[in-house]
């Protein structure tokens, strides 16, 4: 018999209450240090072992003890026959109904469920579809834009109208600034006769200033 | 031992409190060993042990016959004392009674009875701790209450095998425990 085959045989034989090992187990022993040794420990830890078995804790009280659980079972029958008797009445139909509804409140949350999730779904499939629809017209008209620009820059005679289209407008804008001068100092094509000579001066050098300004341009206007 | 604990049994079906009463008064005394071997405290002991007689009362009708009785009950109480410590640990719990109790023991003598379950809950804290849930449960119904290996298995609801496995781990470090202490 090999030495782990024997020291089971300790182990199952020895904890309870150190039964006999046989024959072949104390042949083995007695030619094996190690497991007699092991067989000694096995031994000792067992009666500790058994000791604290021994040691039968002891209920304090016991009659006591018995009369707490047969009174809680007697409030338990009163409970229980309560249960019962509302059991036969309309208990178990409201229970149906309940556990109907509740079956029906199931049914309808996922069929529900299922169409709010189908329009959602529809719904910010076409958001992106919107988007990427107004993305690329906004592409579109940049794209039409430029190409028109490119056009006109290109053509000189364009380019030229565009130039006195702008000196016009300065031309329209200064005039508008002398016609407002003069009628502040009250000068009219007519009549500046009255005015005196100091006072049509200091009321026509701004008025000066802004012709000599529109001279400047080099062009005339031409109603 | 009860000899017509068939027909006792039959009684306790019927709703018999009598009948009920002997059989708390037959296994009142390993209910509570296992209890207390299990929880290593007096009073939690106590009130596992009530509210397993009251899930046995509550249960009687689906005790099968032909198993053992001491088996069915054993199982419940070790359940409800399983129960009981994993919510102790989850909850850090503290039983009032208990306090109430310790508080109450410093105003009068304590028996001798009471120095010998003190010893005993101090001596199997010690041995178990440290051990998994399960190897201390297996190695508390085999070697401190001394129940047979197809009956732990039952109560259990183990393989013999894993049985064997954890009563072999648990017996292996109680043993390192004790030889440091022996030797």
């Amino acid at each position: 018999m090999e030495c782990i085959n024997v020291r089971k045989e300790i182990e199952r034989l020895v904890y309870l209450d150190n039964q006999n090992l046989g024959d072949e187990i104390y042949r083995h022993i007695e030619s094996c240090r190690a497991c007699a040794q092991y067989l000694e420990e096995t031994r000792l830890v067992a009666g500790k072992i058994a000791g604290i078995r021994h040691r039968e804790p002891i209920l304090k009280n016991p009659e006591g003890f018995t009369e707490d659980i047969m009174k809680a079972i007697q409030i338990d029958s009163k409970e229980n026959h309560f249960q019962i008797t509302e059991k036969s009445g309309k208990f178990p139909v409201i229970t149906f109904l309940q556990r109907l509804l509740a079956a029906a409140s199931v049914c309808l949350f996922l069929v529900f469920g299922y169409e709010e999730y189908v329009v959602v779904d529809k719904i910010s499939r076409l958001e992106k579809q919107n988007a990427a629809i107004s993305q690329s017209s906004q592409y579109r008209s940049a794209l039409k834009l430029k190409k028109t620009i490119s056009i006109l820059s290109a053509d000189p005679e364009m380019l030229n109208q565009y130039t006195e289209l702008k000196t016009k407008k300065i031309n329209l804008r200064t005039l508008l600034k002398a016609a407002m001068y003069a009628d502040v100092a009250g000068i009219t094509p007519d009549a500046p006769g009255w005015l005196k000579r100091s006072d049509y001066n200091a009321s026509i050098s701004p008025f000066m200033s802004i012709l000599k300004q529109f001279d400047s341009t080099h062009y005339t206007i031409q109603r | 031992m009860l000899t017509d604990l068939q027909e006792i049994i039959e009684s306790v079906k019927k709703g018999d409190q009598a009948a009920f009463r002997r059989i708390v008064e037959e296994y009142r005394q390993q209910a509570f060993s296992l209890a207390f071997r299990i929880m290593c405290d007096e009073e939690e002991a106590r009130d596992v042990v009530q509210e397993s007689f009251i899930k046995v009362w509550q249960k009687i009708e689906t005790y099968d016959m032909t198993q053992k009785f001491s088996t069915w009950l054993y199982k419940i109480v070790a359940n409800s004392a399983i129960d009981r410590l994993r919510q102790i640990k989850r909850h850090n719990l503290v039983n009032l009674e208990k306090v109430i109790s310790q508080l109450d023991h410093i105003n009068r003598e304590i028996t001798q009875m009471e120095v010998d379950n003190k010893e005993t809950t101090e001596l199997i804290r010690w041995l178990a701790e440290g051990l998994p849930e399960k190897q201390q449960i297996v190695f508390v119904l085999r070697d401190l209450q001394g129940i047979e290996s197809s009956e732990v298995r039952q109560i259990l609801n183990l393989s013999e095998n894993s049985v064997k496995s954890n009563l072999y781990h648990a017996r292996k470090a109680i043993r390192e425990k004790l030889l440091k202490v022996i030797k």
